[in-house]
């Protein structure tokens, strides 16, 4: 049997300028594991920062001691090379456990450069579950953005992951790429592919009705959905709070996300 | 009144007929062809003071009744107690089991639960089902949909709140033309233009208004950011607790009915209901112990029970199982260390550091005993340091506390744990040797407040022909128990009459199983090189020639100086002042006796008798007691109305060790009265007995060997019939001496004379008689004592002329 080659190539993680969550870097180096692909860390270096410490009024809250420190255009560059040094060797030291290729890069932008620019069509690009204290920053926060890029996206939950159960993939008919996805994740993980109906019309109540009625009590190891059938960034992450599994969001967008991104 | 040594001074001793010098074994009573037909011994054969001791310190249960058998080494005392209390099985259900199990609260002190018999394993299984079962049961309870509905419900209620606050902060900013940026340490409020952030250039063309108000707005989003992120660890932890109380809430249902089953399964024991609802609270409150998968562990199956592991805590361990006991415990404990008796705290290596807990504690031959009885060797227990002490405190305290040595010396600074104590009820049984017991009784104070029961073994039995049918069922034991040959008539008679010979006398027999142990081995093996099924009087005869030969390389390079004349022993003719005494060397159980020869020079003096081993620090105690005890027979004898004015010396010839013990002293007195009289001594004597200030010859040890002894070299020399060895007559009944001996003195090659005086010995020495005091208070002409008193009297008369001529010149 020919083994079906992977339409894609990289997995890209975002590590956050603010520090890297190990869960994630442990999520995402499996996930490029069973799917056989380079994972690429990317770093982001905002240049805001360096525009904004040039103000001789500029300061900082600096978590977690909540305490207030000027800004300093030369202490910003060093803040951040120590920041992505520091995440550079977290990178590398987890994921030298899963014997995956993986790279580590640093680029000029915020979140959503690297949601528009770094990862191409022929990438997962990787991000989590947002926190709350992820809203505050201007820009929004990289799930959201996340949706903007040409990439497939993988959102990891933050809590609550399931450690089994079959992969389930929302088609619309037996050819559909993201049944093709999912049974090759199913059969790296030795789990079932389970195809679920697509919905006429795309809502999050009508595919989370649409899921329990395939899975019943049961939970997926990993949900696949195609882009089309998400409509708003808000519609991803309802549902990845219901489900708190990792989703993959297969195809390119067919029109502009609407979102607060 | 006359003396006592006088009474038969007259009388010349007779060599003792053969029949006198061995006492062949007689089991005309005992019907059988071969051991296999007699009985089995009974258990602790001829050892009914040891066993009435026994039983009752087994009957009593107060406190310090415990016994300490003592006896010989070869009596095999430990095996001869195992048997005894292995068929004379106390009577009783056997004791509790013991658990050690978590202590929740305090984790370094784990509590010890006491069961019935056989439930301890039961109740560790099922504590493993549980935990095996609640590690399915709890993953999927909270991995269903509703559970995840009601947290996420929690989430999103938290995140709801947050994200408002954050939201409506965001767009705050954003209406006063602001940002909100995270930097690597946390946020910053920027000022935007156009979409992008205001650097400082771009605001310093701003107009002063202008930037004085975002200045102030800045001001104003930072105090509210600042505000609104003070506020997140409190939503969180609210959130935290509430979704714990749901965690609670969910792991509730399945643990409740998991326990419950457990509770009724142990209700009768109310220790174990409140471990188990100890059990039940912990794992509520670390519920998410079961939810996660550490790495490298198994999900199912006792591998959760390995160190380390997290669930190890609610385990079992089986201390003390009496599940395959029907009886009460009877431990032996051959290695009687702290950590053996009391049991232990062991440890493992973890990242560089010894850590341990209570699934690491180890039972001592203590807890295994408890309830029943313990044997321990005393020589081994006081080999190990801290031991003794440590099984006082036991008793004293009525409970077994672990005591870790390392800690006692200082040697470990590591944690370790503080078990609680198991109440100990148990017989202890200290055996050992004779010397240890005294020491202890003298020594220790506490002693005999712990061992208030003596059972004194013996080590013989008197040689009835009940003695004699006891031995011979003893014999054909150890033959039987060690799957030998049986032994036939012969062979017994032959072992019957070894074991008389080991007890050193001819109305004993000895009951040293060792010893006997080894002759029948041997035996059976020399009865199998000759082709016999049964073992023979041959075959046993063989084996003690074989015995002595091995261990005859020291007895035969010594006879070999003799017979080349470089030790000076004369078994000819006759000498003045010079005797043949005899010793016993006795080096690694093998005894071998030896003639030395004594001799004793005389003169004038001030009444001095010289012992020159003493003198030169050769001389033990005993001995010198002996010599000076002839002083005084010789001053009461001999010294009427003058001072004694005697110097003499006496001297073990060619003796260059140590020599103690008071049997030559007939023979030293003899040597001194030869040399007073002046009348030679024969030579071809030998003789051996101690001796009282009135003339007593009394008894001395190792007759057998000494007779043989000199015998050997006799024989070696060409015996003439004149040849014997003088013995006490109280050692007659001691004479278990070798067929050849026997056969030489039955054919009036050699003999065997006993002597109850001084007087007899001499008289059989010298040819003389040694006279006794006529009416007129001389002895008579002619007679040893009549020449030893005129040589005193001429050295008497001699010391005062030389006296009265020192005076004479000082005046």
């Amino acid at each position: 049997m020919v083994k079906e080659s992977s339409p894609y190539r990289r997995a890209v993680l975002g590590m956050p300028t603010g520090g890297v969550d190990r869960h994630l870097l442990r999520a995402a180096a499996e996930f490029a594991r069973l799917l056989e692909l380079e994972l690429l860390g990317v770093f982001m270096e905002d240049p805001a920062l360096f525009s904004l410490a040039t103000l001789p009024f500029a300061r900082e809250l600096r978590l977690p001691g909540h305490d207030w420190q000027a800004l300093d255009l030369q202490r910003m560059g060093e803040e951040l090379r120590a920041a992505a040094d520091r995440e550079r060797r977290l990178f590398e030291k987890e994921l030298m456990a899963y014997g995956v290729a993986c790279r580590f890069e640093v680029h000029r932008g915020d979140s959503a450069t690297l949601a528009r620019h770094v990862a191409r069509a022929s990438d997962i690009l990787i991000v989590e579950e947002p926190m709350e204290i992820d809203t505050l920053a201007a820009g929004g926060d990289p799930a959201r953005l996340s949706l903007l890029s040409a990439a497939t996206i993988l959102l990891v939950p933050r809590t609550g992951m399931p450690q089994g159960g079959p992969v389930a993939a929302v088609v619309a008919d037996p050819s559909d790429p993201c049944l093709r996805i999912a049974s090759r994740i199913a059969a790296a993980t030795g789990e079932k592919a389970l195809a679920v109906p697509s919905v006429d019309q795309p809502s999050t109540a009508a595919l989370l009705g649409s899921l329990r009625l395939a899975l019943g009590p049961r939970r997926e190891r990993l949900l696949v959905l195609p882009r089309q059938g998400i409509t708003s960034d808000g519609m991803l992450l309802e549902i990845a709070s219901q489900r708190r599994v990792p989703i993959l969001v297969v195809g390119t967008a067919a029109h502009p996300v609407e979102g607060n991104a | 009144m006359r003396d006592a040594a006088n009474i038969d001074a007259e009388a010349m001793p007779q060599a003792l007929p053969a029949d006198k010098l061995f006492r062949p074994a007689d089991l005309s009573g005992l019907a059988f062809t071969t051991t296999r037909d007699l009985a089995p011994p009974p258990v602790l054969a001829g050892q009914r003071r040891a066993e009435e001791a026994i039983r009752l310190g087994g009957a009593l249960a107060a406190r310090g009744f415990n016994i300490f058998a003592t006896g010989r080494t070869k009596g095999r005392i430990s095996s001869e107690l195992r048997q005894m209390l292995e068929t004379v099985r106390p009577p009783g259900k056997p004791p509790q089991d013991w658990v050690y199990v978590n202590n929740f609260a305090v984790p370094h002190r784990p509590t010890a639960i006491g069961l019935p018999a056989g439930r301890a394993v039961p109740l560790q299984q099922a504590l493993r089902k549980l935990i095996e079962d609640l590690r399915v049961t709890l993953p999927a309870l909270f991995e269903s949909e509703d559970y995840q509905r009601r947290r996420t419900a929690i989430d999103e209620a938290l995140r709801t709140n947050t994200q408002k606050v954050f939201q409506t902060l965001g767009e705050k900013a954003t209406a006063r033309g602001l940002a909100i940026i995270r930097t690597p340490m946390g946020f910053t409020v920027a000022a935007v233009d156009k979409g992008e952030v205001v650097d400082a250039e771009a605001f310093a063309k701003w107009p002063e208004e202008r930037r004085k108000a975002t200045q102030d707005a800045i001001a104003q989003i930072e105090r509210e950011m600042e505000q609104a992120l003070r506020s997140i660890p409190k939503l969180e932890k609210e959130r935290r607790d509430t979704v714990h109380a749901l965690d609670q809430e969910t792991a509730q249902f399945a643990i409740n009915q998991e326990i419950g089953e457990l509770r009724s399964r142990f209700a009768e024991l109310p220790q174990v209901v409140d471990h188990l609802e100890a059990v039940r609270n912990d794992v509520l409150l670390h519920v998410q112990l079961f939810l996660g998968q550490p790495e490298g562990v198994s999900a199912a199956g006792l591998d959760a029970m390995l160190p380390g592991h997290p669930f190890e805590r609610y385990d079992v361990n089986v201390l003390v199982s009496n599940a395959a006991n029907d009886h009460l415990p009877v431990v032996e404990e051959l290695n009687p260390t702290l950590g053996n008796l009391l049991g232990r705290v062991e440890h493992m290596s973890y990242q560089g550091a010894l850590v341990t807990n209570f699934r690491m504690i180890k039972a001592g031959s203590l807890h295994r005993a408890n309830g029943g009885t313990i044997i321990i060797d005393a020589r081994s227990l006081f080999s190990e340091p801290y031991a003794w002490s440590a099984l006082k405190r036991v008793l004293v305290r009525g409970e077994i506390v672990i005591e870790d040595l390392a800690h006692i010396v200082g040697l470990m600074s590591t944690a370790t744990l503080e078990p609680s104590p198991i109440p100990l009820n148990v017989k202890v049984i200290l055996f050992g040797e004779r010397l240890i017991y005294y020491l202890l009784a003298s020594l220790d104070p506490e002693f005999q407040q712990h061992f208030k029961i003596l059972a004194d073994f013996e080590d013989e039995v008197e040689r009835s022909p009940e003695g004699e049918a006891l031995l011979a069922r003893l014999i054909g034991g150890v033959a039987a128990e060690a799957g030998l040959r049986a032994l036939d008539r012969s062979g017994v008679e032959a072992a019957i009459e070894r074991a008389a010979r080991l007890s050193q006398d001819a109305s004993k027999l000895s009951l040293l199983v060792e010893d006997l142990h080894d002759l029948v081995t041997e035996s059976d093996h020399r009865a199998g090189v000759a082709g016999r099924t049964v073992i023979t009087r041959a075959d046993v005869e063989s084996t003690l020639r074989a015995q002595r030969q091995r261990a005859s390389r020291l007895e035969e390079r010594t006879r070999e100086m003799i017979l080349r004349d470089v030790s000076l022993i004369a078994t000819e003719g006759s000498q003045v002042g010079q005797i043949n005494g005899l010793s016993v060397i006795d080096l690694a159980g093998h005894a071998f006796g030896q003639p030395t020869r004594i001799t004793a020079r005389v003169a004038p003096g001030s009444g001095k008798i010289v012992d020159i081993e003493r003198e030169v620090e050769l001389g033990g105690p005993i001995h010198s007691k002996g010599v000076l005890i002839l002083s005084g027979f010789i001053t009461g004898r001999y010294a009427y109305g003058a001072p004694m004015s005697l110097q003499a010396s006496l001297v073990f010839e060619q003796s260059y060790g140590g020599v103690e013990g008071d049997s030559a002293s007939v023979a030293e007195l003899c040597a001194l009265l030869s040399a007073l009289a002046g009348l030679a001594l024969r030579q071809d004597l030998a003789v051996t007995g101690s001796v009282n200030q009135h003339g007593h010859v009394q008894a001395i040890g190792g007759v057998n060997e000494k007779i043989e002894g000199f015998f050997d070299i006799c024989t070696s020399r060409g015996l003439t019939g004149r040849q014997g060895v003088l013995i006490p007559a109280s050692n007659v009944q001691h004479l278990m001496l070798r067929p050849d001996v026997v056969q030489a003195c039955a054919d009036a090659k050699f003999a065997i004379y006993a002597v109850r005086t001084v007087d007899e010995a001499i008289a059989l020495l010298t040819g003389c008689t040694a006279g006794h005091r006529k009416p007129d208070g001389r002895y008579a002409d002619g007679t040893v004592n009549a020449a030893v008193e005129a040589c005193l009297a001429r050295f008497a008369a001699a010391r005062k002329a030389m006296i009265d001529d020192q005076n004479a010149r000082k005046h």
